[in-house]
């Protein structure tokens, strides 16, 4: 078992591409770190690097503190599983996962012991003299995870490992692989663009951006105070709203207001004492909005918050997506859409363009409103609102929930 | 009928089916007829060779020779002047050689195109496929001139050797093709698993590559076997001469042909080839569509 330290680690391409720059991550020893990521974002390119598939063209890669940039894959002793499994198609299972404990030359009787133990574990005996041609999508998942775990590697790498099965199989075998990670205690780098999946594995999570790190932290670091917009964006399903509007702080109270008399109380925020934030500012900022965190009421019922019309209803049975749309003056009749929030002004940001005056509110049992029905948007009690600046996306610190 | 639209269109989807009929009529009878074209010769050939020594153009023509001589069979063998044997085992030394030449170094080229990065590498690989277009008659008296210098001529060497640098360029397009259908990850697999190319290339790409290399090297053997020219360039002395020149040599330099007996060493010495065919007859076609080349 092994710590990975990635030191300023850079890659560019032959062809100029810069696919990841000045990278910085420990991985500890038998962590579970996930990478995150769009696609593109470098992601894959890192773990190639670790896995010595890739040249690193700077930066230290260090495992168990040892310097590997320019070592050979099989000496780094890590272990791969491949989007598309890459098992060898003319050998049998068996032989597959015995493969490279035949070519460090260990003695026969120890590899069939070995192959069948690993077999055992991942309930593969069956098929050990199958190819893989005649084995299930879940089954192959399985003879790739086998073929890595058989040589006891210090490092296990997976490249999006779940994204050739289908749904059901994937949480299955995603279970599986926490357990199976648990059970080695070994230190696993795996590889994602499905942020379900990393929140729901990882130890620690990497988001990545354009080959940079956007944040490194715990699920619920991440979830609960992304350092940025892509990250507040990115992490959460359904992805956060995002509304652009006028901070107003008093003191350590603050309130955001999003056009005439529509306003979002924030009544359970404060400022931190002499943090960024403090003093009595007026400011056009983001607001970014769980979409777990709103609450639906009805406009007799009398709650203050922002007046919207339902749009669609997706239900799911114990919850439902309602899409709504936010209407200017909705007491006067004027059902004219509110001004389109002008992205001119905020960095040709791609998020920012998607701001529309339209949330998305995550709903728990059956959804009484109708389509088209006008009710009032407020924050519910475990709400946290994320506040981003405009110019910079990032998060304005110094907010925080009330105790 | 022409009150209800529905029966309009019904009529209209007949008429294309008919034609859509009438047209595959007629692309089968062209085929069939082309096909009887390419079979004529064959069928004279395989006529002939059954005829009676001095009987092959008897008046009236027959369908098939009358009488049938099977004899001509066992006839064949020591009916000439040259040790055809012989010459048979020198076929066999060419062929198995040139084509185990071809299809190791094709291997091999193929590989280090798909696979390996060198300084170069798309140069070659350009210039490579340029000799595709090059006729073997450009090379062949310069090949004549080095072979000779070093002493070669008159011996089977000239035949063996350029085929074991790699031979044609068409085998080397071929392998290259193949192995870039290979997903790249299986090499990235076996190269954590501790693998290097010598062993990516035997024991993981090799394996799978078996159609296409039955599909390269049936082709080798068929052109091999069949060289008339190449034998015939270097090859002097009794000692190393191949069939084809044996055959040629028995029956078309004499003054009185024996068109049976000459009809049936050639289709004696389809023998060989026509079985590998048609062992191998699927291998050879997945080859093909594996490759991605023909097979449409």
């Amino acid at each position: 078992m092994a710590s990975v330290t990635l030191q300023g680690i850079g890659k560019v391409y032959e062809n100029g591409m810069v696919a990841v720059e000045n990278f910085d991550l420990t991985i500890k020893d038998g962590e579970l770190m996930v990478l995150v990521g769009p696609s593109g974002c470098g992601k894959s390119s890192v773990l190639r690097m670790i896995a010595g598939l890739e040249e690193i063209s700077s930066g230290t890669l260090l495992i168990n503190d040892r310097r590997m940039n320019d070592v050979s894959p099989v000496t780094r002793n890590i272990a791969m599983v491949f989007q598309n499994y890459a098992l060898y198609p003319h050998m049998t299972v068996r032989n597959n996962i015995e493969l490279s404990l035949k070519l460090r030359h260990i003695p026969k009787r120890d590899r069939k012991l070995k192959v069948e133990e690993t077999a055992a574990l991942l309930g593969l005996t069956e098929v050990l003299e199958r190819r893989p041609g005649q084995l299930s999508g879940g089954q192959r998942q399985r003879v790739a995870m086998g073929r890595a775990i058989v040589r006891d590697p210090s490092v296990f790498l997976l490249d999006e490992p779940l994204s050739n099965l289908d749904a059901k199989l994937r949480a299955q075998v995603r279970r599986e692989i926490s357990n199976l990670q648990e059970r080695l205690s070994s230190t696993m780098i795996f590889v994602t663009h499905d942020q379900v999946e990393a929140m729901t594995m990882a130890d620690r999570i990497v988001v990545m951006k354009n080959g940079r790190v956007q944040q490194v932290g715990t699920p619920n670091e991440l979830y609960e105070s992304p350092v940025n917009l892509f990250v507040a964006d990115f992490i959460g399903s359904p992805a956060m709203n995002f509304l652009k509007g006028r901070l107003v702080t008093n003191g350590n109270s603050l309130e955001f207001g999003l056009w005439d008399e529509q306003n979002l109380e924030l009544s359970n925020l404060e400022i931190e004492r002499g943090s960024e934030a403090s003093g009595s500012t007026e400011k056009m900022v983001i607001i970014g909005l769980r979409p777990e965190h709103l609450l639906i009421t009805g406009v007799e019922s009398g709650i203050p918050g922002i007046r919207a019309k339902v749009r669609s209803i997706e239900p799911l049975g114990g919850e439902a997506i309602v899409h709504v749309d936010l209407y200017k003056n909705l007491d006067q009749g004027n059902y004219a859409l509110a001004p389109q929030v002008d992205a001119g002004d905020a960095n040709d940001s791609e998020l920012l363009s998607q701001l529309r005056n339209q949330l998305v509110i995550k709903t728990q049992g059956q959804f009484r409103f109708k389509i088209g029905e006008e009710i009032v948007i407020s924050l519910n009690s475990d709400a946290s609102a994320y506040l981003f600046d405009i110019e910079t996306q990032l998060a304005i610190t110094g907010i925080v929930r009330k105790s | 009928m022409r009150n209800s639209p529905v029966s309009e269109v019904g009529h209209s989807n007949q008429l294309t089916i008919t034609r859509r009929i009438e047209g595959q009529r007629i692309r089968f009878a062209g085929m069939m007829l082309m096909g009887v074209i390419m079979l004529l010769p064959i069928y004279y050939m395989i006529y002939l060779a059954f005829s009676k020594p001095g009987n092959e153009y008897a008046w009236p023509p027959t369908i098939v020779p009358r009488p049938v001589s099977w004899r001509n069979v066992v006839d064949v063998p020591n009916s000439g002047d040259v040790p055809l044997w012989g010459y048979l085992k020198n076929s066999f030394i060419y062929t198995g050689l040139a084509t185990l030449g071809c299809l190791i170094t094709q291997s091999l080229a193929g590989f280090a195109f798909a696979r390996l990065r060198f300084p170069g590498r798309n140069l070659l690989f350009g210039i490579t496929v340029a000799m595709l277009l090059m006729p073997f008659v450009v090379t062949m008296i310069p090949r004549f001139l080095l072979f000779n210098k070093i002493g070669m001529i008159d011996s089977i060497w000239p035949l063996i050797i350029p085929y074991w640098f790699g031979g044609s360029p068409y085998g080397i397009f071929l392998m290259r093709q193949f192995f870039l259908s290979i997903p790249p990850e299986i090499d990235e697999a076996a190269k954590i698993d501790g693998a290097g190319a010598w062993r990516i290339l035997w024991t993981i790409l090799i394996p799978q590559s078996v159609p296409v290399l039955v599909a390269l090297g049936t082709l080798h053997v068929a052109y091999f076997w069949n060289d008339l020219l190449g034998p015939l360039i270097y090859l002097q002395s009794q000692k190393w001469k191949t069939l084809p020149q044996g055959i040629i040599f028995n029956y078309q330099a004499n003054w009185n042909p024996q068109y049976a007996l000459f009809m049936m060493s050639a289709l004696l010495m389809l023998v060989p080839t026509a079985t590998l065919f048609l062992v191998l007859q699927r291998r050879f076609k997945q080859g093909f569509l594996f490759s991605g080349l023909g097979g449409r």
